[in-house]
């Protein structure tokens, strides 16, 4: 085995000698938790299906949640298997050394199978959760689909994406000009869509695999063919080698050529080709704002408006939203509108507008060019309060606009007062949060975005 | 009449990460005007001490005063009178190199007529006046930096903490950055320069100081370095001969 296999080998096992170890335990719980709440999620859905009395729609429900599961890992992995092959954090470091194309191919195909490994716990969770309320063969189904899809899939991913990574080294065609459609270089056009190839792909394999293990193991209406289920699983795994060997051979040829390559490519474009606009919306309310907020009030809003330019989209898409949800609303009472209204808008600000955890994160934050300056820490709270408010305040807008459209004058002044509430607290508490976890900014996104996401529903199910 | 109080003063600072202490024993003490130089092997606490004098960075013993404010006390007090680059950049990547110093110059006090001109004049200075719409993240590392430099200038601070800044500056941009340094130097302005360019340091410095495993091993104010080079030695030599293999 090669130096880099065996130490890749050793970084896999030290990474999991660490869990378990100081603070790390902390977070270990979390994820054993985690998977636990997970586990018992996918049982009662298991204990719902297994309810139906005809065994051919027990048998249709288990595999369409089967399926959708894997559709879930497919999405995933299609995409992450390119950032594990192309931007692995030791890209710039392995390149330098006199390794060959198969050798890394193997290391990161290797690291690819173990950062995903996650992925078949689902899997795992349904199909423990069949065996244990007496559904073997439904528990078979979902342990070979998932296993083969996920073998499969990571493979043509894999092949995938270092076949668009080969197309660096070729001439730039008219072809590859219309798919690039000036979003990348032309010679990088497939790359861009090699992820998307690779959930083509491997979403064909998972209906092909659902089909033929359910009649493999007899649960159409056919009886059981064990030939069948054996010939599909040596199949599938014999393609499976075919793909590793081949790309392989390619990586060798071509790897150290196609990394340095894509590296070249995969810089930030300019911002703007015309340049920067002379301003930016909503920079006009600094002249309201106490003059030791007025500068962090500038930073924070230009920053994120750059960084984030969907955002403006998201609020269309909001705003259309609402008058969809509101119109299908409209013969409900007042009530109702407004509690729909709010609840979008708390989505809205709390799960995609999440400006204090953007400011902080690796994207935005200049810590160090933070820690040297004089802080006013007013000033800088107010600036970015107001900053991360300018989107929500539309929002709370675009909310009582559409209330009023529906059901009146009185219901769209509550809305504004209470969606005025929401938009400020969910403001401030994210802002909160993100403060109190410096350091691990994304993570406590994460768990931010689920708390609003449960409690929105708590709350819009209570009022209900 | 008593002599007056040093513009840096450094006493039995320690600093310890877990089972590493970075930095045991640092004193020293540098004069209004004077251009330091920090010196040492890699690890031996150069950018731990940097990191303590700028407030980034508590000790666990010791004590530092600028202009007489501890800034353990007094840290906001000592980040308006010191302007540092650390050795790693940090920037707002979204905002551009003119918007990144007039934030700095706002925070830091300057008013409107006065940042307007401070910041045309360094970006004149630091060449970055044609990249001074551009985003902070399409800037090089050398203009990366140079923007880092003109951040810490801007306001003109009594101290000056430079760390590793001369890496990655063209050599037009190094002669330029040590150009403004004997400027600031003369009007009074306190310089700290961590670095491994010794010859730069040998020339440019009033004085050095060594530090070797979290301790200064030695120190040599202007005439002991003009005397290195009367004798025939050099910076290097004397580095090699004070500090550990």
């Amino acid at each position: 085995m090669s130096a880099l296999l065996r130490y890749r080998l050793r970084a896999l096992s030290r990474r999991a000698a660490w869990v378990g170890r100081g603070p790390s335990a902390a977070v270990a719980l979390l994820v054993v938790l985690g998977a636990a709440a997970l586990a018992a999620g996918i049982d009662r859905g298991v204990a719902g299906d297994l309810t139906l009395t005809d065994p051919l729609a027990r048998a249709a429900a288990v595999r369409d949640r089967s399926f959708w599961y894997l559709v879930l890992a497919t999405l995933i992995f299609s995409y992450t298997t390119f950032e594990t092959f192309f931007r692995a954090p030791d890209t710039r470091f392995v390149a330098r050394l006199p390794i060959r194309g198969r050798t890394r191919w193997l290391d990161l195909a290797l690291r690819t199978v173990a950062l995903h490994l996650p992925l078949l716990l689902p899997g795992i969770a349904l199909a423990a959760s069949l065996v244990l309320r007496g559904a073997p063969i439904l528990a078979v189904h979902t342990a070979m689909t998932h296993g083969l899809v996920f073998t499969v899939g990571l493979a043509t991913c894999a092949r995938l994406h270092l076949l668009a990574g080969r197309s660096l080294l070729g001439e730039a065609t008219p072809f590859r000009h219309a798919l690039a459609g000036g979003l990348v270089a032309d010679d990088a056009a497939f790359l861009l869509y090699s992820p998307a190839a690779g959930l083509t792909a491997t979403l064909l394999a998972t209906v092909l695999l659902d089909v033929l293990v359910a009649r493999a193991l007899g649960l159409e209406s056919q009886p059981p063919s064990p030939a069948l289920a054996a010939g599909l699983t040596f199949g599938v795994l014999a393609a499976t080698a075919a793909l590793i060997r081949a790309s392989a051979r390619d990586a060798d040829r071509v790897l150290p050529f196609v990394i340095p390559r894509f590296a070249e490519l995969d810089v930030p474009p300019p911002y703007r080709e015309d340049g920067l606009p002379a301003g930016t919306p909503g920079e006009g309310l600094a002249r309201w704002l106490p003059g030791s907020a007025r500068p962090y009030f500038l930073r924070d809003l230009r920053q994120l408006r750059r960084r984030h330019r969907l955002d403006r989209v998201l609020l269309w898409l909001f705003g259309a939203w609402l008058a969809r949800a509101v119109a299908a609303d409209a013969g409900a009472s007042s009530g109702a509108g407004v509690t729909v209204s709010l609840s979008g808008l708390a989505i809205l600000t709390g799960v995609f507008l999440v400006s204090s955890f953007r400011l902080r994160g690796a994207e935005l934050a200049a810590p160090a060019l933070d820690a040297t300056l004089p802080h006013d820490r007013r000033g800088a709270l107010i600036g970015e309060l107001t900053a991360c408010l300018v989107h929500p305040a539309w929002g709370v807008l675009l909310a009582a606009a559409a209330v009023a459209w529906a059901h009146g004058l009185t219901a769209a002044l509550i809305t504004l007062g209470l969606g005025a509430l929401v938009a400020l607290g969910l403001t401030g508490l994210a802002r909160l949060a993100a403060t109190l976890t410096s350091g691990r900014v994304d993570a406590m996104a994460i768990a931010w975005r689920a708390a609003v996401v449960f409690g929105t529903a708590l709350v819009t199910w209570s009022s209900r | 009449m008593s002599a007056p109080s040093p513009r840096l003063a450094v006493s039995g600072l320690r600093k310890g990460y877990r089972a590493t202490l970075a930095v045991a024993d640092v004193g020293f003490e540098v004069a209004a005007g004077e251009l330091c130089g920090v010196i040492g092997p890699n690890g031996a606490g150069k950018s731990t001490t940097a990191r303590i004098l700028t407030g980034q960075l508590l000790p666990d013993a010791g004590e530092v005063r600028v202009d007489g404010h501890r800034i353990d006390q007094e840290p906001l007090t000592a980040r308006r009178l010191t302007g540092y680059v650390p050795q790693e950049l940090s920037l707002y990547p979204f905002l551009t190199g003119r918007e990144t110093l007039r934030f700095v110059g706002t925070v830091r006090g300057l008013d409107a007529s006065e940042l307007e001109h401070a910041v045309d004049a360094l970006l004149e200075r630091l060449g970055l006046v044609a990249a001074q719409h551009r985003l902070a993240r399409e800037y090089s590392e050398g203009m990366a930096r140079k923007l880092a430099i003109g951040c810490a200038l801007l306001g003109d601070p009594p101290l000056l903490v430079l760390d590793e800044s001369l890496n990655g500056l063209d050599p037009r941009a190094a002669a330029e950055l040590k150009t403004v340094l004997r400027e600031r130097v003369a009007a009074g302005t306190t310089v700290l320069l961590v670095s491994h360019e010794l010859d730069v340091l040998e020339r440019l410095c009033t004085s050095v100081v060594l530090i070797d495993r979290g301790k200064v091993v030695a120190t040599l104010d202007r005439t002991g370095l003009d005397a290195l080079g009367r004798a025939g030695s050099s910076l290097e030599a004397f580095f090699l001969e004070h500090t550990a293999a």
